[in-house]
């Protein structure tokens, strides 16, 4: 591929929370991407919230990826001084078009080269401090809000608007790069929509799980925004005003990168229905699968007739969205009628420490001692070989590489129904059905559900026989990492060279 | 009327004519067959959507009506088109088979009403899928701790809707983090008082029983819970008649029972119940457990006779709904 002088890499990844200092199943595919096409020059964008929040590196960056920059978005950054600006008379007019634009989905209205100038209304120091800003957020307050304090409001304006200039300043040190990557909508997608304008260059945006959607749920349940309506004010069925405003600024962030994405990628079929609705023009939208390295995983299947170990296994971080509760129940539920079974979990535990000492305790209370065993991270290679039957007890999932790596070295699987998972166990369209069913689907947060369709395939020998070899040639046929790989390289070629021929 | 169909009707009513009259009329009829069922198929097109069902059926039903007066009919089919969505408006879609009602309240009502465990599971079955509907009604039971409410939000968990189900999952694990957070509250403070904190004992036991009895664990884990229940009650021992706590002790015991026994038992919680009030439990401790059985078991007379007994219940804030509806369903 020749290379231009002018760019510091060829694809430049946007990666919020992940690759390279998070392991997770997008990391992973990060990894998987970049070390399988050598012949591309890749960069990296790290979007994070606080440096304090990461352990370091968690992966050895291949050879290709030649440009890393971090970027911590609510970081102890230097504030502008506190001096009131001069503002042009139309500013007030000039904020109201602007946020009218972007609930419409205009990415154009954020030309931040202009609006981080000193003296432009948008800088940073004119939002903060200026009077039309103020002038601006109260009569906003005044129209909009409804039960929210002045003081919350005003504070969740500033807080929202916060890592946008954090991007707008990132846009403009962006490495030179011939199209733009993000995993993601959200802070990441945004910065692609940037520095894809700001260079001229496409942007693809390829999504795992849907960003979007994430944020509806963790929004709707955090605590860190402020309710206070008292209940006379409440109305039970309504979002308060200041976590609606918080959706709906993530859904606008998710407006934006699908307006200027091309293509839009998703892992399976629901995902990207999911898209569509979130406002995603259809005829840009399509799927690749994921894929992984079968033939290196072949080799850690046991021979065909073999009895499978009376073990479980959940290959995930210790988080809630993996419901690692459920999988330790379940644990508890086998051993009732296999007293002799075992349940591992093998993924890392820091990233959410509490919830991972709740899972400690809660394997503790059920008097489980040795039969649950937290790994932290290893190796599957050292793992899987020793498993009988691979289990994702997840609430959320795109495209599970775990069940895929499990299927490759010859492990059924049990999940529960979520995203792509019920595709991977009875096949997606006739062909792939006739494949066979390579273990057992079951209702989210049903440990009973999951420890009988455990216990089922580990007393059955016949039907474990079946799904072994229907997760063996499913993942054959459908989910080899050189079919997706192979994918993204045109996809690469055709995007970077069309534009450059414009 | 022009004077050509003067003469033709003339022609018709005469008797040597009557094979030209009879082909008229099937021409008419025929003519009206085929308006009634455009004016059917137009019907059918203004219905709202979540009423065209059986298409075919009722166009041809739509049809032949109007085809049975002649002229008149299609008008008619046509007019009830027209009137019959907003007739409808008010009626019910059939619900899905997703979330259903739970086995012991299948009085719940099935249409939407306020926002209790009725409206809420109204709303979650007839929200289309990624509609606010379904997580405004998650949301408005959020906060109501209850039994049916606990098995709203996990049939909730299988709903087609994806950002239902997690948050149907998140609202569960809150409910379950909030006891085991007492639990852990509990056992710190038991350590540091030694064997003699009877009254921590108690609550310990009524927060495993508070698992059971809101649905929050199944299976296995549900009988882990009553165990551990029983094992606090058998360490407390006989208590003396005079203690102050004998007769929350009682009351716990009851509920115990009611848990581990099945619905046959029912005479036997009944009658712990009894033994607690008996011992001097206060009626606002003991009332509202023997009222649920009594409406558990159906048994109405009871309920009537319990009410009656104890009639301020009708004007408690948080009982006296339930006492007055459950009044209407006796007086029914």
């Amino acid at each position: 591929m020749p290379e231009t002088p002018l760019s510091d890499c060829d694809i430049l990844l946007l990666l919020e929370g992940t690759y390279p200092y998070v392991k997770g199943g997008v990391s992973s595919w990060v990894h998987q991407l970049v070390s399988q096409l050598p012949h591309w020059r890749f960069g990296a964008v790290f979007l994070g919230s606080q440096e304090k929040d990461y352990a370091g590196m968690q992966y050895r960056l291949p050879a290709n990826l030649t440009v890393l920059q971090t970027l911590y978005l609510f970081g102890e950054g230097s504030r502008p001084p506190v001096k009131p600006p001069r503002l042009p008379a139309d500013t007030v007019a000039r904020y109201t078009r602007l946020h009218e634009s972007l609930r419409a989905g205009h990415a154009e209205a954020l030309d931040f080269g202009s609006h981080l100038e000193a003296g432009d209304p948008f800088n940073e120091e004119a939002f903060l401090y200026s009077e039309p800003a103020w002038q601006y957020i109260t009569e906003c307050y005044e129209a909009n809000a409804t039960e929210p304090s002045f003081i919350d409001y005003f504070w969740t304006v500033r807080n929202l608007h916060r890592p946008i200039w954090a991007l707008a300043r990132a846009t403009g040190t962006l490495p030179r790069a011939r199209l733009f990557l993000s995993p993601s909508t959200g802070y990441a997608g945004l910065l692609g929509v940037l520095g894809a304008q700001a260079q001229r260059r496409p942007l693809v945006l390829m999504e795992h799980g849907i960003y979007t959607k994430e944020r509806r749920v963790d929004l709707m349940n955090a605590d860190w925004i402020n309710d206070a309506r008292n209940p006379l004010q409440s109305d039970p069925t309504e979002v308060s005003h200041l976590r609606e405003m918080w959706i709906r600024f993530f859904e606008i962030l998710g407006r934006l990168a699908y307006r200027h994405a091309d293509p839009i990628i998703s892992l399976f079929e629901t995902a990207r229905q999911q898209q569509i609705r979130d406002g995603a023009e259809s005829t840009r939208t399509r799927i690749v699968p994921n894929g992984v390295d079968v033939e290196r995983l072949a080799r850690l299947r046991r021979a065909d007739r073999a009895a499978p170990p009376a073990v479980i296994c959940l290959l995930g971080r210790v988080v809630r969205i993996k419901d690692i509760k459920t999988f330790i129940r379940a644990a508890h539920a086998l051993r009732q009628r296999l007293p002799g079974a075992q349940a591992w979990i093998v993924g890392p535990e820091d990233e959410d420490p509490e919830y991972s000492r709740e899972c400690h305790e809660l394997a503790q209370a059920l008097g489980l001692g040795e039969a649950v065993r937290f790994f932290g991270f290893r190796g599957i290679e050292e793992i899987l070989p020793e498993v009988g039957v691979l289990v994702l007890s997840s609430i959320s999932e795109g495209l599970p590489l775990s069940i895929l790596e499990g299927f490759a070295a010859g492990l059924p699987c049990v999940t529960t129904d979520v995203g792509a998972c019920s595709e991977l166990v009875y096949g997606r369209g006739d062909e792939d059905q006739a494949l066979g069913t390579a273990g057992a689907v079951v209702g989210l947060a049903d440990h009973e559900a999951l420890a009988e369709a455990c216990a089922t395939l580990l007393e059955n020998p016949d039907r474990y026989a079946q799904a072994r070899q229907a997760a063996i040639r499913r993942v054959e046929a459908y989910y080899d990492q050189r079919q997706m790989i192979g994918v993204f390289d045109q996809l690469f070629s055709q995007r970077i060279g069309g534009e450059e021929l414009r | 009327m022009s004077p050509a169909i003067l003469t033709h009707l003339t022609g018709w009513l005469q008797p040597a004519s009557a094979a030209g009259a009879a082909a008229l009329v099937l021409t008419v009829l025929l003519g009206n067959a085929l308006l009634s069922m455009l004016c059917a198929i137009l019907s059918h097109a203004l219905l709202p959507r979540r009423l065209r069902i059986r298409t075919v059926r009722n166009i041809v039903a739509l049809g032949a009506l109007g085809s049975m007066l002649p002229l008149l009919g299609p008008l008619l089919v046509l007019f009830v088109g027209l009137i019959y969505p907003r007739l409808e408006r008010g009626s019910h879609a059939p619900p899905p088979k997703i979330v259903r009602h739970p086995t012991y309240a299948t009085e719940v009502r099935g249409h939407v009403s306020r926002f209790g465990a009725g409206g809420a599971l109204a709303r979650l079955r007839t929200a289309r899928p990624y509609s606010d509907l379904g997580s405004r009604a998650l949301l408005a039971i959020a906060t109501r701790r209850s039994r049916d409410t606990t098995h709203l939000l996990r049939g909730a968990l299988n709903h087609p809707d994806e950002t239902l189900r997690l948050l149907a999952h998140n609202l569960l694990a809150r409910r379950e983090e909030a006891i085991i957070a007492q639990i852990g509250r509990l056992e710190t403070l038991r350590r540091a008082q030694g064997l003699g904190a009877v009254q921590i004992i108690l609550d310990l036991a009524e927060l495993h029983l508070e698992f059971v009895y809101l649905g929050i664990v199944n299976g296995s884990l549900r009988q882990m819970h009553i165990d551990a229940a029983q094992q606090l009650i058998d360490s407390i021992g006989e208590p003396p008649v005079a203690a102050a706590w004998r007769t929350r002790l009682l009351i716990v015991r009851a509920r115990l029972n009611q848990q581990q026994l099945p619905e046959a038992g029912a005479a036997q919680v009944t009658q712990d119940y009894q033994l607690a009030a008996a011992a001097g439990a206060a009626p606002a401790r003991v009332l509202p457990w023997l009222l649920e059985n009594a409406w558990r078991a159906r048994d109405y007379s009871r309920l009537r006779d319990l009410l009656a007994q104890h009639p301020l219940y009708r004007h408690i804030p948080l009982i006296g709904p339930v006492a007055k509806l459950w009044g209407h369903a006796i007086d029914a």
